[in-house]
C-alpha cells in the first residue's frame, strides 16, 4: 500500500476538486503517460518500418518493443501474438471477422453470455447472422450473476468459439474463467476473453489462463484513447487472414494475388497509432512500479468500502449479487431514475455514469432501465467515496425521495 | 399551470424561453427543471411498451389523442428532469389544433443547457415526443 500513497499526484487532472468515479468509461492518464506522448511527437515522430533514416528506425523499435511490453504484460508465452488496435471494439470485431471467416461453418454455433457489453456481443452475433450459424446465450441468473454450468452447458462439439467477459462493465460479476475455457477446450473450442474492464484490476495470464484471444482498451488502463491490444494463440492468427487491407501488411500485392505479411504486421494494416501504443507501454510499465497485487488489493479494500457505505443509503438498490464487492458497481433508485441521479451528482462534480452502459440484455436481465456506475481506479480514496454518499443521501433528501 | 388557450402557443412559448433565459447558470435551470417535475408527476399508468419512445438514457411514456381536432397529451418519464421539460410541453400544445402544433416546435428546449438535458435526449426522445403530436392526427 505504501506505494499506492500519494498516487493521485501522479494524475494532473485530479488536482482540482473533481470526484472521478467513471473509470470503467475511461481511465484519468498519469503525467508519466502524457509526456510519453508529448516526447514522441516532439522527439521522435516517424513513420514505422518505411524508412532507413535513424528517427524511422527509432519509432520501429520502440513499437516492437512497445510489443513485447504488451506481452510482459499479459505474460505472454512465445506461442501468442499481440496485435495493436484502437480499443477493445476493434478488437472484437477483427477477431470476429478474422476467426469465423475461417473456422465457422453452416450449423455451427458460438456461445456468449449476457453479460457481454455490446462490443463482444454484436460481432458474433452479426458473424452468425451472416455465415447461418447460431448464436447460444448464457443467461445470468436474475441477480446478475453467472455460474459457470450456465456457459458451459451450451458448449457442444458444434461451438467453435466462447466468448466472454473476465469482468462485467455493469456489475463487475467476474465468470469463472479458468472453468469456463477448460470446458470449452475440451470441446476443441477456442476462447475469446474480453478484459476491457479487468485488465487495469487483475492480472490474466496467458499461460496460466491459457485463453485463445483477449482484448483490452488502452484507455481503461492509464494509456491514451486509441490504444488497445488483440492477443491471440498463433495457431490461430496465423491462420486467420486479415481483416483491414492497405498498406505495410503486405510482402507482395500484385492485381490479382497478395503475398500477406506474417503476424502482427497482417492485421496492422495502414500507419499504426505508434504515440499512443507507446502511451499505453509507459501506463502498463507504470502500474507495474505499483504492483499489480499492491493494486489489486487496495482496489478491493476500497470497493469494500464502497458497497458497505451505499448500503448504508435509503432508497438505492446496489446491481448484482448480494455481497459481491469489485472496483465496477452500478445501483438503482426506486424513485429517482439514473439520468437524474447522474445529473445531479455532476452538478456536485462527481463523475458517475448512467444508462444502460451498452449492455442492454443485461440489464434486462437485471430488470432496470437504466443504473448509476460507479467505478473505481488506484488513485480513488475513501473520500471520493464519502462525498459520493454525501451527495446521493442530499439528492433524494431534497427530492424527498429518502 | 392552467393557461388561457386564447394565448398563442409562440406567446406561451416566448415566456417560457424568457423564464429559463433568466436562470443564471445549469444549476439553476437543473434545480427549476427538479421542482418542475416534481410538482407535475406523470401518469404511472402509461408505462407500457406500446406508450414508450425508444430510447437509452431516459424512458418516455407518451399517449395521444385527438377529439374534435384537439390534442389530448398524457405522459409520464423516469426522470424527474424531463418530467419538467415535458410539463412545459404540456401547456404549450395540451388542447391545441394540428396546425398550431406544427408551426411551434419546441424552441424553449435551446434555452436548457445540454450539461441538463442531453443532446441525445432532446434530439431522440423529445424530437421523437414532438413528432407524435401531430403524427397521430
Amino acid at each position: 500500500m505504501q506505494k499506492l500513497l500519494g498516487v493521485r499526484d501522479d494524475f494532473p487532472i485530479l488536482s482540482g476538486n473533481l470526484v472521478y468515479l467513471d473509470n470503467a468509461a475511461t481511465s484519468q492518464k498519469p503525467a508519466c503517460v502524457t509526456d510519453r506522448l508529448m516526447r514522441y511527437y516532439q522527439e521522435e515522430n516517424a513513420n514505422v518500418y518505411r524508412g532507413g533514416y535513424r528517427l524511422s528506425r527509432q519509432s520501429t523499435d520502440s513499437y516492437r518493443i512497445a510489443r513485447k511490453s504488451m506481452e510482459n504484460f499479459l505474460e505472454a508465452e512465445s506461442g501468442g501474438s499481440v496485435i495493436f488496435v484502437r480499443g477493445a471494439t476493434e478488437a472484437c470485431n477483427l477477431a470476429a471477422a478474422g476467426f469465423c471467416r475461417r473456422y465457422l461453418r453452416p450449423g455451427d454455433n458460438i456461445v456468449v453470455t449476457e453479460l457481454e457489453h455490446h462490443s463482444n456481443l454484436l460481432p458474433w452475433l452479426e458473424q452468425c447472422r451472416m455465415r447461418q450459424c447460431s448464436l447460444r446465450i448464457a443467461r445470468a441468473q436474475e441477480d446478475g450473476g453467472l455460474p459457470a454450468r450456465r456457459v458451459t452447458e451450451l458448449i457442444d462439439e458444434r461451438t467453435r468459439l466462447v466468448a466472454v467477459t473476465a469482468m462485467s462493465n455493469v456489475t463487475g460479476v467476474c465468470p469463472d474463467l479458468p472453468a469456463i475455457i477448460e470446458a470449452a477446450h475440451r470441446r476443441k473450442a477456442a476462447v475469446f476473453v474480453d478484459a476491457a474492464q479487468a485488465a487495469a484490476h487483475t492480472e490474466l495470464p496467458a499461460k496460466e489462463l491459457d485463453y485463445d484471444f483477449l482484448c483490452f482498451s488502452g484507455h481503461k488502463v492509464y494509456g491514451p484513447m486509441g490504444s488497445g491490444v488483440l492477443y491471440g494463440k498463433r495457431k490461430f492468427l496465423d491462420e486467420m487472414e486479415p481483416v483491414f487491407f492497405g498498406g505495410g501488411m503486405v510482402e507482395e500485392a500484385g492485381t490479382e494475388n497478395v503475398l500477406y505479411k506474417s503476424v502482427p504486421e497482417k492485421f496492422e494494416a495502414g500507419t499504426p497509432d505508434v504515440a499512443a501504443s507507446l502511451g499505453l507501454e509507459t501506463a502498463v510499465q507504470y502500474l507495474g512500479k505499483l504492483g499489480r497485487k499492491e493494486v489489486r488489493a487496495y482496489e478491493n479494500q476500497l470497493a469494500g468500502y464502497l458497497r458497505e457505505s451505499l448500503e448504508k443509503l435509503n432508497g438505492i438498490r446496489i446491481l448484482g449479487p448480494e455481497g459481491l464487492t469489485g472496483p465496477v458497481l452500478s445501483f438503482v433508485s426506486d424513485r429517482l431514475s439514473s439520468y437524474d441521479i447522474g445529473m445531479m451528482l455532476a452538478m456536485k462534480n462527481i463523475a458517475v455514469r448512467s444508462g444502460a452502459h451498452c449492455a442492454h440484455p443485461y440489464m434486462r436481465r437485471l430488470d432496470a432501465r437504466g443504473a448509476c456506475r460507479v467505478s473505481l481506479a488506484l488513485y480513488n480514496t475513501r473520500q471520493d467515496i464519502d462525498f459520493l454518499c454525501a451527495g446521493l443521501k442530499e439528492i433524494l433528501h431534497d427530492t424527498g425521495k429518502s | 399551470m392552467i393557461q388561457e388557450k386564447a394565448e398563442e402557443i409562440s406567446v406561451v412559448q416566448a415566456r417560457w424561453k424568457a423564464r429559463l433565459k433568466r436562470l443564471e447558470d445549469c444549476f439553476a435551470q437543473c434545480s427549476f427543471l427538479l421542482s418542475l417535475g416534481l410538482s407535475n408527476p406523470g401518469n404511472r399508468e402509461l408505462r407500457r411498451e406500446d406508450y414508450r419512445i425508444p430510447g437509452c438514457q431516459t424512458a418516455i411514456w407518451q399517449k395521444v389523442n385527438w377529439e374534435n381536432g384537439r390534442i389530448s397529451i398524457r405522459y409520464d418519464s423516469d426522470s424527474v428532469l424531463v418530467l419538467g421539460v415535458l410539463s412545459i410541453f404540456q401547456e404549450l400544445y395540451e388542447e391545441r389544433e394540428i396546425r398550431e402544433i406544427r408551426e411551434n416546435p419546441p424552441e424553449f428546449l435551446e434555452e436548457i443547457s445540454e450539461e441538463v438535458i442531453y443532446r441525445e435526449i432532446r434530439e431522440n426522445g423529445l424530437r421523437r415526443y414532438y413528432e407524435n403530436l401531430f403524427r397521430a392526427s
